[in-house]
């Protein structure tokens, strides 16, 4: 009789260890597979933007809008973090959390339309830091139009030796790229000399995705 | 009797305790000298070769601080040689230099002649040394795999001194220096994340600021 009382406290004892350990393995597990993501925005200020999170694989949004900066806690597994807004061109940066937990960065930029808006206004006051860093380059070299980035804070352009039409047919002419940034209201050069190539290694501070479109070479024409 | 062990026993361990923290502090000291500065080694040939930096007498190791300097490596007999190093990097870089002096004398040739297990055994390890950096370097910059690149209208080639890596395009006119950059593209890499240099080219920019006297 009392053995087997024993033996029953015993049974149950163990049944409910079992079943604590169990609950508490299940929730370790459940919190295991959670991670954590921060997703920082530079410039952190933009108006009328929104970032959202997407799972990969069900298209799911996780989160409609999140604040630059936010570090939130999602499931583990592959996601799209979404930058989109009114002017903005759209960014899409893919990110898989695993063992540990991750950080992306998005940079803004306003779409080629805005771009374009805002170069025309700025035009002349490019122009004119120009001419003022290189006297008599306007004159010597063409200057093409040029394209404004990011948010509208950079600007490259390609300049070339001033040729008439026919020496343009069959001589060809070095083309020096150069890139400018506003800094306050002001224009300034920031690749002086301009070169035939501009380099990542020399200039860390300008976005590569603004280099590598000044470096590009004009498609030849037919 | 045990006053007089007692004695000791507090003045050995005051002994021990001044040399121990002497130990700290100079090596906390060596530390903050060292700190911000790049080891050289020196390997030399012969081994009882004298290392100089800057004219200075100097051991085989060295720390120094980023910037030019001049290594000279002489032995009596032996023909000097002097190399310009320009240093980067920060505290973690290590520079490891094998310099080989040649016999000039008989006496330094009979030297030579009987240290020659040496000579081979120090010509292995620069050999060792030069391939682990060419692997380092190749998987630091890919683009070393495919350089270099000799054609009919330019040549790229690359170089690299003192850590600086540098893509040397040598091309007679602007179409070759065009196309040299499309060859590279189409190799798959980028040239705006690599430093371009293109030889026997003056940029005309560059003479203008010159001539100007531009900031």
């Amino acid at each position: 009789m009392n053995s087997n009382t024993s033996f029953r406290r015993l049974a149950i004892l163990l049944t409910i260890l079992s079943i604590v350990s169990g609950g508490m393995y299940a929730a370790w597990s459940y919190m295991q597979s959670f991670q954590y993501l921060t997703v920082k925005q530079e410039p952190a200020s933009t108006t009328g933007t929104t970032i959202s999170i997407i799972q990969e694989n069900s298209k799911e949004v996780v989160a409609s809008s999140i604040s630059p900066g936010e570090t939130i806690k999602i499931k583990k597994g592959s996601y799209r973090v979404r930058f989109t807004g009114n002017s903005y061109r759209e960014e899409v940066i893919e990110v898989t959390l695993d063992s540990k937990p991750e950080t992306i960065t998005i940079t803004p930029s306003y779409t080629s339309k805005k771009l374009s808006e805002t170069l025309h206004s700025e035009r002349s006051a490019i122009r004119e830091a120009i001419d003022k860093k290189f006297p008599g380059a306007t004159q010597s070299y063409t200057i093409e139009p040029g394209k404004l980035y990011m948010l509208g804070e950079w600007y490259g352009t390609k300049l070339y030796v001033k040729q008439s039409p026919e020496q343009a047919r069959t001589n060809y002419v070095d083309i020096f790229r150069l890139v400018l940034k506003k800094e306050g209201s002001t224009w300034r050069v920031i690749t002086d000399p301009p070169q035939l190539i501009l380099s990542s290694v020399v200039h860390p501070e300008i976005p590569r995705e603004v280099l590598v479109d000044v470096n590009k070479n004009p498609e030849p024409s037919t | 009797m045990h006053s007089s062990s007692s004695g000791r026993k507090k003045l050995f361990i005051t002994l021990a305790g001044i040399t121990i923290l002497l130990l700290i502090f100079m090596g906390v000291l060596q530390l903050t000298q060292r700190r911000g500065k790049v080891r050289i080694n020196v390997y030399k040939m012969p081994s009882f070769a004298t290392v100089s930096v800057n004219g200075q007498s100097s051991s085989d190791t060295l720390y120094v601080s980023p910037g030019k300097l001049t290594l000279t490596v002489s032995a009596d007999g032996f023909e000097s040689v002097e190399k310009e190093l320009e240093v980067s990097g920060g505290s973690n870089h290590v520079i490891e230099e094998f310099i080989s002096l040649t016999p000039q004398s008989d006496d330094a040739l009979e030297w030579v002649n009987s240290n020659a297990a040496a000579y081979q055994s120090f010509e292995q390890k620069a050999q060792q040394s030069y391939q682990t950096e060419s692997e380092e370097m190749a998987s630091r910059y890919p683009i070393i795999q495919d350089l270099p690149y000799r054609g009919d209208l330019y040549n790229i080639e690359y170089s690299l001194d003192n850590d600086e890596f540098r893509i040397q395009i040598e091309a007679d006119g602007p179409l070759e220096r065009q196309v040299a950059i499309e060859r590279i593209k189409s190799m798959g890499y980028e040239p705006s994340d690599y430093y371009v240099e293109f030889l026997h080219f003056d940029n005309p920019f560059t003479s203008r600021n010159e001539a100007l006297g531009s900031e």
